[in-house]
């Protein structure tokens, strides 16, 4: 956090500049070159994330019909950026409740125990109890486990890749998502298989407890590593339903308050005297470390096996960008944001894995240079003796290139 | 049919199962024998060309030739499948001569010996000739910083003109996978929508150029194009422009080979995306800005008569610019160019991104 103190020329001993809105207090943050005092930083925060939930002001009666609160889903990670929207919506319910003496949501604030394919991170029940005791008044606090995705497997689909094997009928779960995990071939298909299972988590938890939409804690710097990432998974047909505000694919609503507020920024909010920092609420970063982390130890969960990721890769390369050229990751969500899906959500079927409407199918061009483009033929000589050629027929082409190569598995939805 | 005994059958290729495999395809790491390797590389260029019915049986198709690895293989692969296949086609070489000494003089001499190799006519186009300035005489006159603009500009003209010289309405460039990955991410970094549109496309016309481009190698990567260069025996040049030193393999450049190690599939993954960029860009966006003001019409240069939005085309105005010596005309000149190449374009560009964010220009 070199920026922390705004005082780019690198003259340590000197006292930092004041701040340029309130010309009283000493500035904390150089913000897109304006320096900023940590009061005037947190109303400019305050004010973006407001301005991307204007949706979810107090209604009335009339001009509204109904004026019962919705109930949105937030989930938290423990990260910098899911505690900093946290506290954004609490402030933001506190100021309904002084005017109005109603509020205009409610949350449901859930956390995903990932536990069952890492061991080693905590189930969350006491890092909740402590946010929940910081922020007692926003609504329901829910830990749901990962493998609780099997909960939601409507009708019975299992999904299997090869007719060679049947996967063994767990009833457990975690057993189930534990040998999902372990199937797949490469660290940088099980970080993305997991992001989708915990899309689609959250997707079904919305449903089953009727909030109208999810509240994501993506930066600005978070929606442009993803708008790579997925670009480089051959998910480029999908990301307006990855990084859009409003109606997403699976009937939920999709928001993402912190869109316009940098990584770097949040790091930078979390330390603030609010009057207390949010910083110890967020059990995911290291307390006091390098704590980069933007959604909560994703990462580091993830990252099974050796090998950097996709994912990872983008983030390390958004680190380098957001010190230098703020502006290009801001750039790169605008024009994610132009972009607009091709012929909507009801073109063709749904992709089995990620739930999205599917795009020309995995096959298409070429899942593996074999597949279409040059030789087509050598697929008994590659010694899978089951016809694999139907392979990522059912999915989109990204997710047809994250599980090539996997090993029998079952999907759970 | 059983493999010869004293093969592994680990060893063996994985295509012909008869001969130890030598090559791991950077794409897929599939092991093939050297015989595999080419006749694969040659067929997913063949499927290429075939599915976007990219030549007409009986026309002349110009090669643009820089004595480089990927120009080369180009020509090689392209004369060996109008071969095997009858396309049909006459291939030409077309060579644009920047006049950069200790460069472009000794890839010219490759650029000859391919058009023996290869049984193709050869035209090459200098700088000089059609401007009255070489490369080397504008660094003279502008110095190192921002000649690439120049270079860029010139060289579009200047294929265009050689093509027009020879009869010809499309020109075969090199560009490969990882050029069109690299573009597909600056595009996206830049929020350049209408690069975005068409920087994908197997063949671009514009409409402001009267010569199509295309470029049958965007499905091959670098690295196997170096290999098929390599095992084919084929006589490259392969030293980079002096003027535009490695230090200019930009971020994007990087990252890509980054992913690629990652996940060897990931340019193809990429260009994958860009295809449906290309297709999820609204109309309105498609078009840049300087295109939008050809609502009133493409004209003729009025000094040299090739097709422009403005009164003079653009090398006529860094011409201006150099004949009178003020090179800040180039920055202004930038934001219109519509020149492909992925390497110079892309520096321009990171250098515009770099000027912009240090608030020097807007
Ligand atoms: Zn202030
Ligand atoms: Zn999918
Ligand atoms: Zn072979
Ligand atoms: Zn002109």
């Amino acid at each position: 956090m070199a920026e922390q103190n705004g005082n780019q020329n690198g003259d340590g001993p000197t006292p930092p500049p004041i701040c340029k809105r309130c010309n009283t207090n000493p500035s904390v943050i150089n913000l897109r070159s304006e320096h900023m005092c940590g009061t005037c930083f947190d109303k400019y925060t305050r004010s973006k994330c407001i301005k991307r939930t204007e949706t979810y002001r107090v209604r009335y009666n009339p001009p509204d019909t109904d004026t019962t609160p919705r109930r949105l889903l937030l989930p938290l990670s423990f990260g910098i950026s899911s505690i900093t929207l946290l506290h954004l919506l609490n402030a933001q319910l506190q100021t309904q409740l002084e005017r109005t003496s109603r509020t205009g949501f409610v949350l449901l604030v859930m956390y995903v125990d990932e536990s069952a394919i890492d061991p080693s991170v905590p189930t969350g029940d006491t890092s909740i109890r402590a946010v929940q005791a910081r922020f007692p008044d926003v609504g329901e606090y829910m830990v749901a486990k990962l493998e609780g995705i099997y909960e939601f497997s409507h009708a019975v689909k299992s999904f299997e890749m090869g007719a060679a094997a049947t996967p063994q009928q767990h009833t457990d779960w975690e057993g189930r998502l534990k040998e999902l995990i372990a199937a797949l071939p490469t660290p940088s298909s099980r970080m993305d298989v997991l992001q989708i299972l915990r899309t689609r988590l959250m997707v079904e938890l919305a449903r089953k407890h009727a909030c109208e939409a999810v509240l994501w804690g993506d930066t600005t710097t978070r929606l442009a590593e993803k708008t790579l990432a997925e670009t480089a998974k051959g998910r480029g047909f999908s990301i307006p339903w990855q990084t859009a505000d409003g109606e997403s694919p699976f009937g939920v609503k999709f928001l993402y308050p912190l869109r316009d507020l940098l990584k770097k920024e949040v790091a930078v909010y979390v330390s603030l005297d609010l009057p207390t920092p949010l910083r110890p609420l967020c059990f995911a970063v290291p307390q006091e470390g390098e704590g980069e982390e933007g959604e909560g130890g994703r990462k580091k969960y993830a990252a099974v096996g050796k090998g950097i990721t996709i994912d990872e890769l983008m983030t390390q390369y958004f680190e380098g960008i957001e010190g230098q050229y703020p502006s290009i990751v801001a750039n790169v969500v605008r024009t994610a944001g132009k972009l607009v899906t091709e012929g909507g959500v009801v073109r063709i079927g749904r992709c089995k894995i990620c739930g999205l409407p599917r795009d020309g199918g995995g096959g298409e061009l070429v899942l593996d240079a074999e597949t279409k483009l040059g030789e087509s033929s050598n697929r008994e000589a590659n010694g899978n003796g089951h016809g694999e050629k139907k392979e990522g027929s059912d999915m989109c082409y990204g997710c047809a290139r994250s599980v090539h190569g996997a090993k029998t598995y079952e999907w759970p939805l | 049919m059983s493999p010869p005994l004293h093969i592994p059958a680990s060893k063996l290729c994985e295509s012909c199962r008869a001969t130890r495999a030598l090559i791991s395809r950077p794409k897929t790491n599939q092991k093939l024998c050297k015989t595999c390797f080419l006749s694969t590389f040659e067929a997913e260029v063949h499927a290429t060309i075939v599915s976007t019915t990219l030549f007409t049986r009986g026309s002349r198709v110009a090669i643009g030739a820089s004595g480089g690895k990927d120009s080369t293989v180009l020509a090689s692969v392209l004369k060996t499948l109008n071969e095997r296949y009858d396309y049909g086609v006459e291939f030409v070489l077309l060579s644009i001569d920047e006049g950069i000494k200790g460069y472009r003089d000794d890839s010219l001499e490759t650029v000859k010996r391919n058009a023996v190799q290869y049984g193709m006519e050869l035209v090459i186009v200098s700088y000089e000739e059609l401007y009255g300035w070489s490369m080397d005489s504008v660094v003279e006159s502008i110095g190192k910083k921002g000649n690439c603009t120049y270079c860029g500009v010139f060289r579009r003209q200047a294929l265009d003109r050689g093509a027009e010289r020879l009869g010809i309405n499309h020109v075969v460039t090199g560009h490969n996978a990882d050029d069109i990955a690299e573009t597909v991410l600056m595009n996206l970094l830049r929020g350049d929508l209408p690069r975005l549109h068409r920087c994908t496309s197997i063949i671009t016309s514009s409409t402001s150029s009267p010569i199509a481009r295309s470029k049958p190698l965007k499905y091959a990567y670098e690295k196997e194009i170096v290999l098929y260069a390599l095992h084919k025996k084929l006589d490259y040049f392969s030293t980079e422009c002096i003027y535009s030193p490695e230090a200019f393999r930009g971020s994007a450049r990087t990252l890509i080979k980054a992913l690629e190690k990652v996940r060897p599939s990931a340019i193809l993954d990429i260009v994958r995306s860009g295809e449906a960029f290309s297709r999820m860009i609204p109309s309105q966006a498609q078009a840049s800005s300087a295109k939008l003001s050809q609502e009133s019409g493409m004209s003729n240069c009025t000094r040299c008569g090739y097709l422009t939005s403005q009164e003079l085309c653009k090398a006529c105005t860094l011409l201006d610019c150099l004949n009178k010596n003020r090179p800040k005309m180039a920055v202004e000149v930038e934001a219109g160019i519509e020149d492909e190449e992925a390497s110079s374009s892309l520096r321009r560009g990171m250098e515009a991104m770099k000027l912009a964010e240090e608030g020097i220009v807007n």
